[in-house]
């Protein structure tokens, strides 16, 4: 097939160009270790969320240094996150899992680059981690029914201390225990820090 | 002779699908004014914030399913009707499936106009992507299956129609425009089959409360193996126009007619196993199966890049076949005030301008910087807004006389309309980029939260809305120049005057017969799509079906 | 959302109020019609509540009151039901959840008054409860809902029944017992919206008041030019007209009639009738029908819905020049067509043969003509290479400045 020579180089030219694209996202991935959401492999049953670790939505501290929140979108507020702010610690590695008990929701901390959907059945997870103390907006950013628009939050990046570790019972800023139920799921985030990444070569 | 004096009845089927689809265009567009005015808060009396939703999904709809497929259709039927030189087996048949996919618009259009209306008893504020579990009435799923169906009769209208001839024709290449006409349909019959299955299997039969739950993210995942390839049905008639079309008007000749069919080939493979990057920040999809369709998201750059220097150098032909020279200086020589050339070139300019929004949106971390926000609208309404759009519309003032025999009337609001436009939307997509950077989000009606503040570099969030609605002022009345132009061509005189444009097309410069012939053998292509498929989708969807097809699964939950 | 299920006579409704807002009021029937302040409407915080018809349900006098939290309406289950309603000093409230994910957030209250409402999101089967002693108006509503609608008012009266501003502006003390005869038990402080209907029934002498002592429905509202009929469904009752609008001929049923008697009645003339049953007045049993027209509370609490949150000036300045300018557009067209003479012969164009062939332009011939072997695109390649530099860079920054630089980043 004859192509002309000008062609040919621009195709090179091209292809290198794409390659470098996907070199940038793989250093992005592999070397910095920024990601995005993967499969948590969990499922649950969207109707009985009293059963799973979302029973009582909250912060916690899962180890020394690895503080996890479990959030549950619905229509048309976080909890928390809504009606109160989502707290988190600095410098800390923290842990969101979120879920929805009715539609697809959005996920958008506003000024960060957490930005993530929450489906029905499935668990969100996103690990990060806050350099300094500062309070962040919260949106749903996908359509969720009626009152979508209105369906906004707050997460609040508080210095480590502020967040009171207890055994069990209450700690941070959850309204009830989820230490106990905590339990069967948390082994698997409470070792690892950081979750490796979980590229395929 | 017109095509309109050698084809008659086709001529007819492409005039009715084409006013089809500038009804559409025209209630469509009038709608995102409104919508511009709602979300900005200029103006928020007209509806509610609720019925936004009914609007938005109108919008959506008559914009990006109905407006462009039945431009299409009728785009491709003239184009292989013409390049073979053959009129349609069975108008009949043609007619059936024009009439199929007009009545599942009314059927969809009415279920969301139920919305807004009281008496109508049905409701569809579900938007275009209508994901599970908000749930439409049952007519609205109905119709868009009926529209989807209805374009497949015309893939095979012109696969029967290319048939027949390759039978009467066995040595010859085929004809560029019917191998690009066919290769889309190809593209068209793969990726639909997921959204049809999502809509026949899932979503109608529990509209109808015929099954209980349903996966959302199965048929969300379902629903984007239609929807990044839906694109690309929408970008390749553009790109025919481009590649067969917009040379002759530039005064030259194709500069590549292989490197044309390759693209094709290439969009027709790639097109579908990459719309797991509209799902980046989906739970329950791995991040090696998102960073395997990233790779191959980034390689669907390249025909892209390729058709770029294929059409660029085709109009730099012409440019100096009409004694342009200089390194740059042809550019002046093009006829920019013949609007069927300068809307595609414009056209041309803000595709390339929106490859980098792309870049971004492909990036399988960087992604989480837009996802969701005004950017991704901003990145649309330069792709299928104006690359797509402003292309049909140009290309209709060339082709409309030609269709109905009548010369093309108001000349001077035609060669203003496409200046018009690109300017219109150079700022409202602007600014639409940039507050989403700022975080501000996309698919709600009052963007204003008491707990959230967008931050924007340059310019305020008040500017930019001030930009938005400007900009989407020009554009409605650049819509309104076109629709005068078509409505008064179309009710001028049959063959009063001869007309001030003709069909012929030279030949390319370089051409097919310089191609290896298997570029022509659409079983080898359509079996390496399938293949590409079945690994970038059988593993996932075959994980999610292994729970149970219905598991974990959610009721309906009306909207 | 709620208009999905928008009927024709909400519509009916909402256009009788908006022409009674345009015409003869200038709004201070609104005002006086709604104690609230515009506290249901969509002028307050949030939405329009769809499930307040304007009327507040009248609990003076009972010992404890229920007020359902996220109960049908407004779309789904997001509503107060009642909405308003106005209880005495020292009356326990108790607020029942019957579905998911409500609290209730005050608004406003009297000063000195200490309720709290419930600041948690509770669910199904959560009870709080109040007991109300200062007098005057409560506004709550229910965070996730608020924009959906859902808001409620309790009005507590000051001493004893009627002391106030009458709750119920149609009818006034007519079903108390302050009124002629006794309260009406089956009457629960609504009145039945049967604006839009063509026939109305009315039944004399359904059970209710202790027995068979009741008009059911007892206070309806209906549209000018409804007929009514009136069934009997139990022996011994009449009809006796206590008021009625002037102008009006209607006289009920002087006669004691029993069950299977009926008396149908169209009723034209706008306003307030009120009548009740002679041997049964001491029991409670009066009626009331309210016919729309005049201006009256009906339209007041409305919202949402299409024509009533018209706000004209914003229409007027699109419609406006809509109006100047399609028909002048059309005019010129119109205009155009006229003079290429595609109006000539119009009426007298009969079977014409097959239509004209329209000849095309001819092809153009190129000034200069290149070749294939005689032409290289430079131009093409220099403008690819610029667009090639413009966007690594704008890559670049993107990607490793703006995003990579930036955090908090999803670690995965």
């Amino acid at each position: 097939m004859e192509i002309h020579r000008l062609e040919k180089i621009w195709i090179a030219v091209s292809l290198v160009f794409i390659v470098g694209l996907v070199a940038s996202i793989v250093y992005g991935v592999a070397g910095m270790g920024v990601g995005t959401v993967g499969d948590t492999g969990q499922q649950l049953d969207p109707n009985a969320l009293e059963e799973t670790r979302f029973a009582d939505p909250g912060g916690h501290w899962a180890s020394d240094d690895h503080y996890v929140v479990t959030v549950v979108a619905r229509q048309f507020l976080f909890q928390p996150g809504s009606q109160e702010p989502v707290m988190v610690p600095a410098n800390t590695t923290v842990t969101l899992y979120v879920t929805s008990p009715d539609v697809v929701h959005g996920f958008d901390v506003v000024g960060t680059h957490l930005n993530a959907m929450v489906i029905p059945g499935q668990v969100t997870k996103l690990t990060t981690e806050f350099d300094e103390p500062k309070s962040y907006g919260i949106v749903c950013h996908e359509y969720c029914g009626a009152g979508h628009q209105s369906m906004a939050g707050q997460l609040v990046v508080v210095p480590a201390d502020e967040l009171p570790r207890n055994e069990s019972g209450a700690a941070g800023n959850t309204s009830g225990a989820n230490a106990t139920s905590e339990s069967a799921t948390a082994s698997a985030d409470a070792s690892p820090a950081v979750a490796p990444p979980e590229v395929s070569a | 002779m017109t095509y309109v004096d050698d084809f008659p009845g086709e001529a007819r089927v492409v005039r009715t699908a084409f006013a089809v689809a500038f009804a559409s265009i025209g209630l469509g567009g009038a709608l995102g004014v409104l919508q511009a005015l709602f979300r900005t808060g200029y103006s928020r009396s007209l509806f509610s914030a609720v019925d936004y939703y009914s609007v938005l999904t109108a919008h959506g709809v008559l914009m990006a399913l109905v407006f462009t497929t039945f431009f299409i259709v009728g785009l491709f039927a003239w184009g292989v009707t013409r390049s073979l030189d053959t009129g349609f087996r069975d108008l009949r048949f043609t007619w059936g499936w024009l009439a199929l996919m007009t009545l599942g618009t009314l059927l969809a259009f009415v279920s969301i106009l139920g919305g807004i209306v009281g008496f109508i008893p049905t409701h569809a504020a579900v938007l275009y992507t209508f994901y599970a579990p908000l749930e439409a009435s049952p007519t609205f799923y109905l119709g868009l299956a009926l529209l989807v169906v209805g374009s497949w009769g015309a893939g095979v209208d012109y696969v029967l129609t290319l048939r027949d001839w390759r039978a009467d024709n066995p040595d010859e290449r085929i004809p560029l425009q019917t191998f690009m006409a066919v290769s889309t349909m190809l593209l068209w019959f793969v990726c639909t089959l997921g959204v049809a299955v999502e809509v026949v299997v899932f979503l109608l039969p529990w509209s109808l409360g015929l099954i209980p739950r349903v996966d959302p993210l199965l048929t969300r995942t379902l629903f984007w193996y239609f929807g990044h390839a839906v694109v690309y049905f929408w970008l390749l008639p553009a790109y025919f126009v481009w590649y067969t079309i917009f040379p002759k008007l530039s005064g030259g000749r194709l500069f590549s007619d292989p490197l044309a069919r390759v693209v094709f080939v290439l969009f027709l493979v790639l097109s579908t196993p990459v719309g797991v990057h509209h799902q980046y920040g989906d739970p329950g999809l791995s991040q090696g199966l998102k960073f395997v369709q990233m790779t191959s998201t980034y390689f669907i750059l390249l025909p892209s890049l390729l058709t770029a220097f294929t059409v660029v150098a085709s109009m730099e032909h012409g440019a100096r076949q009409r004694g342009g020279e200089g390194r740059f200086g042809w550019l002046r020589a093009l006829p920019w005030e013949n609007p069927s050339f300068s809307g595609i070139a414009l056209a041309g300019l803000a595709f390339a301008a929106s490859g980098f929004g792309g870049m971004v949106n492909a990036g399988l971390n960087v992604n989480a910087l837009v996802h969701n926000t005004m950017w991704v609208p901003g990145h649309f309404h330069l792709t299928v807004g104006t690359a797509v759009a402003l292309t049909f519309m140009a290309i209709t003032y060339w082709l409309l006389p030609q269709l109905t025999g009548k010369r093309l009337r108001l000349r001077t609001l035609a060669a203003v309309q496409p200046y018009l436009w690109f300017v219109g939307m150079v700022f409202m997509s602007n600014a639409m980029h940039r507050i989403g950077l700022a975080g501000v989000p996309r698919r709600t009606s009052e963007p204003q939260y008491e707990q959230v503040i967008f931050n924007t570099p340059i310019a305020s969030i008040g500017e930019l809305h001030l930009q938005t609605v400007g900009g989407a002022f020009l554009l409605f009345a650049s819509l309104l120049c076109f629709l005068a132009v078509v409505g008064s061509t179309w009710l001028g005189e049959r063959g009063a005057k001869p007309l001030a444009v003709n069909g012929h097309i030279p030949s390319a410069l370089s051409g097919p017969e310089h191609s290896p012939r298997v570029l022509d053998d659409f079983r080898v292509w359509v079996a390496l799509t399938v293949l590409l498929l079945l690994i970038a989708y059988g593993p996932p969807l075959a994980a999610m079906v292994q729970n149970g097809l219905f598991a974990p699964g959610s009721a309906p939950i009306p909207a | 959302m709620s208009d999905r299920r928008y009927s024709r006579r909400r519509f009916l409704r909402d256009a009788s109020a908006v022409a009674a807002t345009l015409g003869a009021s200038t709004g201070l029937s609104a005002a006086a019609s709604d104690p609230y302040g515009g506290w249901f409407t969509g002028d307050a915080r949030g939405a329009a509540t769809e499930n307040y018809d304007g009327t507040t349900v009248d609990k003076t006098g009972q010992d404890a009151v229920t007020v359902q939290v996220g109960a049908q309406g407004n779309g789904g289950s997001y509503a107060y039901a009642p909405p308003a309603v106005k209880i005495s000093p020292g009356t326990e409230v108790t607020f029942e959840w019957v579905s998911n994910t409500h609290d209730i957030q005050v608004e406003s209250a009297p000063s000195g008054a200490s309720w709290e409402g419930v600041d948690t999101i509770e669910n199904e089967g959560y009870t709080h409860s109040h007991t109300f002693e200062t007098a005057g108006v409560y506004k709550y509503y229910c965070t996730p809902h608020l924009s959906l609608g859902m808001k409620g008012a309790i009005v507590v009266g000051g001493s004893g029944g009627g002391g106030g501003g009458s709750t119920s502006p149609e009818w006034g003390e007519w079903f108390t017992d302050s009124a002629r005869g006794g309260a009406v038990g089956n009457y629960d402080g609504s009145t039945v919206d049967k604006t839009g209907q063509d026939a109305v029934t009315v039944q004399v002498g359904a059970d209710g008041n202790g027995g068979s002592y009741a008009y059911a429905p007892p206070a309806v509202k209906i549209s000018p030019g409804t007929e009514v009929t009136f069934e009997w469904v139990s022996n011994t009752h009449d009809i006796q007209v206590e008021s009625k609008p002037t102008g009006s001929s209607w006289s009920g049923v002087s006669s004691i009639e029993n069950e299977g008697y009926t008396h149908s009645h169209t009723f034209e003339t706008s306003g307030t009738y009120t009548y009740y049953c002679t041997p049964h007045l001491s029991m409670g049993m009066k009626g009331g029908i309210f016919v729309t027209g005049t201006s009256a509370a009906g339209g007041g609490g409305g919202g949402g819905g299409v024509l009533p949150d018209l706000n004209w000036w914003n229409v007027a300045w699109i419609a406006g020049p809509s109006v100047v300018a399609i028909p002048s557009i059309l005019a010129y067209l119109l205009w155009d067509y006229h003079r290429a003479g595609a109006f000539d012969g119009l009426l007298g164009r009969g079977e014409a043969g097959p239509p004209p062939e329209t000849p095309e332009a001819p092809p153009a011939t190129p000034e200069r003509e290149l070749g294939h072997d005689e032409y290289d695109p430079w131009g093409t390649a220099t403008l690819l290479a610029v667009y090639f530099v413009i966007i690594s860079v704008a890559w670049a920054l993107m990607y490793f400045v703006e995003f990579l630089g930036n955090g908090p980043h999803i670690f995965g």
